[in-house]
C-alpha cells in the first residue's frame, strides 16, 4: 500500500472516530509503528490532526465533522478533557440514574457516556441534551428553566430537581481551593449545585488543573464534601497531597497504556 | 513509676519519602514497650530519633529527665543506646565469641591488644550454658540458622551496658521454644532497669512480653494502650481503626474471563498449594505479615523464584514459566518491591530505562528509531509526572517516587497484560502514590489484570476487587473486597501466625 493510500484511510478514520491509536493503526496496514507515526506527523503538518499520547486527535474546526458542543480551538484543553471522560466512563455502571451539569468537560464526559447502555441522565446543559439525542439506549431528562450560557437554572430548574433521586453527580465547578473550597461563578448555579448534593448518593467534582488554588464568586461546599475529584493529571503535586489527606479520591485521568 | 528514661515531646520530622509528626511517647526504665504499626508507618524513624542517629526537625527529647540540648549528650544518648536492626550484620569472619563479646573484649595487655581467648571462650561458654543457648562456641558464624543470629544479637544486648534497647523486628519467624531463651533474656535486661522499644507484627508477643503498646499510622500515634489491661481485640481495634476510608481512586470496571489460573503452587517449604485466580480487568490483592511469602509468591509468578504447580494456565491454555523471560513473553510483568536493585539500570538514563522491555516497536529493519524511542518515552514521562531533570542523569538521580513511576512506564510501555506490583507504594511520597492508583485505574480501564502484594491493609481495601491474606504457608482466605472488613484481614493474618508458633 502506498503511503498516500494509507493516510487518506487513516484521515478518514480520524473524521469517524475524532480519535485513533498508534498501535491501532499498526496493526491495521500491518507497518511498523514507527511508519505511521511518521504518517501521522505528516497529517499533523498538513494541520489535519493533532498528536497525543500514544496517537492522534482531529484538528478540523468547520463543517460538520465535529459537532457544535465541543469547542475545539484550544487544543490542548480539549486534549485533558478528552482524557477526563475516558476516566469518567468506568465511574458508573449500566442502568444508573446519573446527572451531568453544564459544563465544557462535562459534555465531553456526555459524549463518552453516550455509548454505555440503560442509563437515565438529568441534565441542566443543552449541549449535554445534544449529545444524548442520538443515543437511543439511555434516557435523557432535560431540567426546564432560564436559559443561561447554554444551559438552564433558576427556581424552575430547581423545582424540578427536586422529585428525582440520583446515583452519580458529575459536577462540574470553576474554582477549588484546600482554605476556600469549592466555588462557582454565578449564585444560581452555586444554589443549583447545592440542591444537587441533596439528591445524590455520589458525587463528584469535576474540573481542569486550572481551576486549582483559585477562587470564584460563590461557595458551594467545603473541599472535603464531595465523594471524588476528577481532574486531569497535570495537577500539581502539593493539590494532590492535600486532597488525599482530606479523604477525597482524586481521580486523574493517567492515560499511559496503548491498547 | 520514676521519672521516664526517654520522653519525647512533639517530635516531628519530615524526610523525603517519610513525616512523623508530634510524636509525644515515653519510656521507662525496666519496660518493654511495643511499637506496631505497618511497615512504612515511621517506627524506624522514631526509633532512629531515639537512639540519636538522626536529629528531629522540632520538640525536644529528655533524657534521664534532662532535655537533650547539646551535641554531647546526643552523643552521650547514642552511647547509652542499642539498637537492633533484623537486617543489621552479624560480623561474619568472626567467630560465635568474638561476636559475642564484641563490645567487651577481654585483653591480656590492652595496650597491646592481645585478646585473652582463653577468657574469651570461658565467658562464653558460662553464657551459653546460663542460657541454654542453641549453638556451641565452635561452631561457624555462616552455618548458623536466622534464630540463631538474632539470638547472638539479643545476648549482645544482654552483655551491653545499653539503657536503652530497640528491638527492631528482629524475631519475627523464630519458633515457640527459641523465644523462650529471648523472653528469659528480656526479662534479666528488664531487671537491670534498661527500658526496651520492641518492635513487632505479632500480636501473641506483645501480650506475652509487652508492658505497653503503642499503634504508629502514618507516621502519627494512633493510642497507647496498657497491655495489662487490655485484650488482643482492643489492640486489633485499635490497629484496624479507619483514618483514611475513601481516598483511593478506584473504578467500577466490569471484570472478564479468567485469564491465570495457578493451581497448587508449592515453593520452598514456605508456600504451600496456593491456588490463585485472577480475571481480565481485575485488581487481586495479597497481604499478609513479613515473611508470610508475599515477595517469593510474586517472585513465582514472574519466574524468578523456584516452585512447582499442577496446572499454570495463562487464558486458558497451558504454559511453562520458569524464567522471568517466559513471563514477559506470556504478557506478565513484575514491579519489585526492591526496586533498586532488581528493576533499574544504573548505567542507562531514564529513557533508556523506560523503553527497555519495548525496544522492538522503535526498530525499523534492524536500527533502533531512537528519535521515535525518546518522543514516545517523553510522552509516558510527561503523562506521570517525572521531572525532567539533565539528559545525562542516572535514573539514581530520581527520588523514590519519580522511579518507581518509571519502572511501571516501562510495564506499560510493553504493553504487559497481567501486572503484579509488589508494594508499589512503599516508602514513597503521597503525590506519587496518587499517581500510581490512577494508572492503575488506567490500566484495568484498558483490560489489564493486576495482582497488588502489601502490607499496607487500607491500600488494598481501596484499590484492590478482591483480597487473599497468605498465612500459615498458604492463602487463608479469598474474598469479595465488599464482604470482608479491615479486622477480618488483620485477625486473619495474626490469628494464623499463632498456629504456626
Amino acid at each position: 500500500m502506498f503511503a498516500t493510500e494509507r493516510r487518506r484511510i487513516i484521515k478518514e478514520y480520524l473524521i469517524e472516530n475524532t480519535r485513533v491509536s498508534v498501535v491501532k493503526l499498526s496493526t491495521l496496514f500491518s507497518v511498523s509503528e514507527v511508519t505511521i507515526r511518521k504518517d501521522l506527523e505528516v497529517l499533523e503538518s498538513e494541520g489535519f490532526l493533532q498528536r497525543i499520547h500514544g496517537g492522534a486527535i482531529l484538528c478540523e474546526t468547520e463543517g460538520e465533522l465535529v459537532p457544535p458542543t465541543i469547542n475545539v480551538s484550544d487544543k490542548k484543553t480539549l486534549q485533558e478533557q478528552m482524557y477526563i471522560a475516558d476516566v469518567a466512563y468506568d465511574f458508573i455502571a449500566d442502568g444508573e440514574t446519573i446527572m451531568i451539569t453544564a459544563g465544557a468537560t462535562n459534555r465531553l464526559i456526555a459524549k463518552k457516556l453516550s455509548t454505555r447502555q440503560n442509563l437515565t441522565i438529568l441534565t441542566n446543559d443543552i449541549f449535554v441534551a445534544f449529545e444524548f439525542s442520538k443515543s437511543f439506549t439511555n434516557r435523557l431528562i432535560l431540567l426546564g428553566g432560564t436559559l443561561y450560557e447554554n444551559a438552564l437554572y433558576g427556581q424552575l430548574t430547581q423545582n424540578n430537581l427536586e422529585s428525582f433521586h440520583i446515583n452519580h453527580a458529575f459536577i462540574e465547578i470553576d474554582a477549588i481551593s484546600i482554605e476556600n473550597g469549592i466555588s462557582v461563578s454565578s449564585v444560581d448555579k452555586a444554589s443549583f449545585i447545592q440542591q444537587a448534593f441533596t439528591r445524590t448518593k455520589i458525587t463528584t467534582i469535576v474540573c481542569l488543573p486550572d481551576n486549582f488554588g483559585t477562587v470564584s464568586l460563590f461557595k458551594v461546599c467545603d473541599l472535603n464534601f464531595p465523594d471524588k475529584i476528577l481532574t486531569s493529571q497535570t495537577l500539581e503535586d502539593k493539590f494532590k497531597k492535600q486532597i488525599f489527606e482530606q479523604d477525597v479520591q482524586l481521580y486523574t485521568s493517567m492515560s499511559l497504556y496503548e491498547e | 513509676m520514676s521519672t521516664p528514661l526517654l520522653k519525647f515531646e512533639d517530635i516531628s520530622k519530615s524526610t523525603d519519602n517519610f513525616e512523623l509528626n508530634d510524636i509525644a511517647l515515653d519510656l521507662y526504665p525496666g519496660e518493654v514497650h511495643v511499637l506496631m504499626g505497618e511497615n512504612g508507618s515511621g517506627k524506624s524513624l522514631l526509633m532512629q530519633i531515639a537512639c540519636g542517629g538522626i536529629e528531629a526537625d522540632s520538640g525536644s527529647i529528655l533524657y534521664k529527665g534532662q532535655r537533650i540540648a547539646d551535641k554531647a549528650q546526643i552523643t552521650q544518648l547514642s552511647v547509652d543506646s542499642l539498637y537492633l536492626r533484623q537486617d543489621s550484620s552479624i560480623l561474619k569472619m568472626l567467630s560465635i565469641p568474638e561476636n559475642l563479646f564484641f563490645e567487651k573484649m577481654p585483653y591480656k595487655i590492652r595496650l597491646l591488644n592481645s585478646i585473652d581467648y582463653e577468657k574469651l571462650n570461658s565467658m562464653c561458654l558460662e553464657l551459653i550454658a546460663e542460657f541454654n543457648l542453641p549453638f556451641t562456641i565452635y561452631d561457624n558464624i555462616s552455618d548458623l540458622g536466622f534464630a540463631q543470629k538474632q539470638i547472638i544479637k539479643i545476648c549482645r544486648a544482654y552483655l551491653s551496658n545499653a539503657s536503652i534497647i530497640i528491638l527492631d523486628d528482629l524475631f519475627s519467624g523464630l519458633l515457640e521454644s527459641e523465644k523462650e531463651i529471648l523472653y528469659v533474656i528480656l526479662d534479666r535486661l528488664k531487671s537491670r532497669g534498661a527500658g526496651i522499644f520492641y518492635i513487632t507484627h505479632n500480636l501473641n508477643e506483645v501480650m506475652e512480653i509487652g508492658d505497653r503498646v503503642t499503634i504508629i499510622k502514618d507516621g502519627r500515634l494512633r493510642g497507647t494502650l496498657e497491655v495489662k489491661t487490655s485484650s488482643e481485640q482492643d489492640i486489633i481495634n485499635l490497629l484496624s481503626a479507619k483514618y483514611r476510608m475513601n481516598s483511593y481512586p478506584k473504578l467500577q470496571v466490569p471484570i472478564g474471563k479468567t485469564v491465570l489460573a495457578v493451581e497448587n503452587l508449592n515453593s520452598i517449604g514456605v508456600l504451600k498449594d496456593i491456588n490463585l485466580e485472577l480475571k481480565k480487568g481485575e485488581i487481586l490483592g495479597v497481604t499478609g505479615l513479613a515473611g508470610s511469602g508475599r515477595t517469593l509468591l510474586a517472585n513465582c509468578l514472574f519466574g524468578f523464584a523456584p516452585y512447582t504447580a499442577s496446572s499454570f494456565e495463562i487464558n486458558g491454555k497451558q504454559v511453562s514459566i520458569s524464567s522471568p523471560h517466559e513471563a514477559i513473553k506470556n504478557g506478565i510483568a513484575l514491579v519489585p518491591e526492591d526496586r533498586a536493585r532488581l528493576s533499574m539500570f544504573r548505567y542507562l538514563d531514564i529513557f533508556e530505562n523506560v523503553a527497555f522491555s519495548s525496544m522492538k516497536r522503535f526498530t525499523n529493519f534492524f536500527s533502533i528509531n531512537s528519535m521515535y524511542l525518546r518522543q514516545s518515552v517523553n510522552d509516558y514521562i510527561a503523562t506521570f509526572n517525572i521531572p525532567s531533570m539533565t539528559p545525562d542523569a542516572s535514573i539514581f538521580d530520581y527520588s523514590s517516587g519519580n522511579q518507581q513511576k518509571a519502572v511501571i512506564a516501562k510495564w506499560i510501555m510493553g504493553r504487559e497484560k497481567i501486572f503484579i506490583f509488589d508494594e508499589p507504594t512503599r516508602d514513597i511520597d503521597i503525590a506519587s502514590k496518587i499517581d500510581i492508583y490512577n494508572s492503575i485505574c488506567n490500566l484495568v480501564q484498558k483490560g489489564v489484570s493486576i495482582i497488588i502484594m502489601s502490607s499496607d491493609i487500607d491500600e488494598i481495601m481501596g484499590v484492590c476487587d478482591r483480597v487473599a491474606v497468605l498465612a500459615n504457608n498458604s492463602l487463608v482466605c479469598n474474598e469479595k473486597i465488599e464482604n470482608i472488613t479491615k479486622k477480618d484481614i488483620i485477625k486473619l493474618s495474626l490469628d494464623s501466625s499463632t498456629d504456626n508458633a
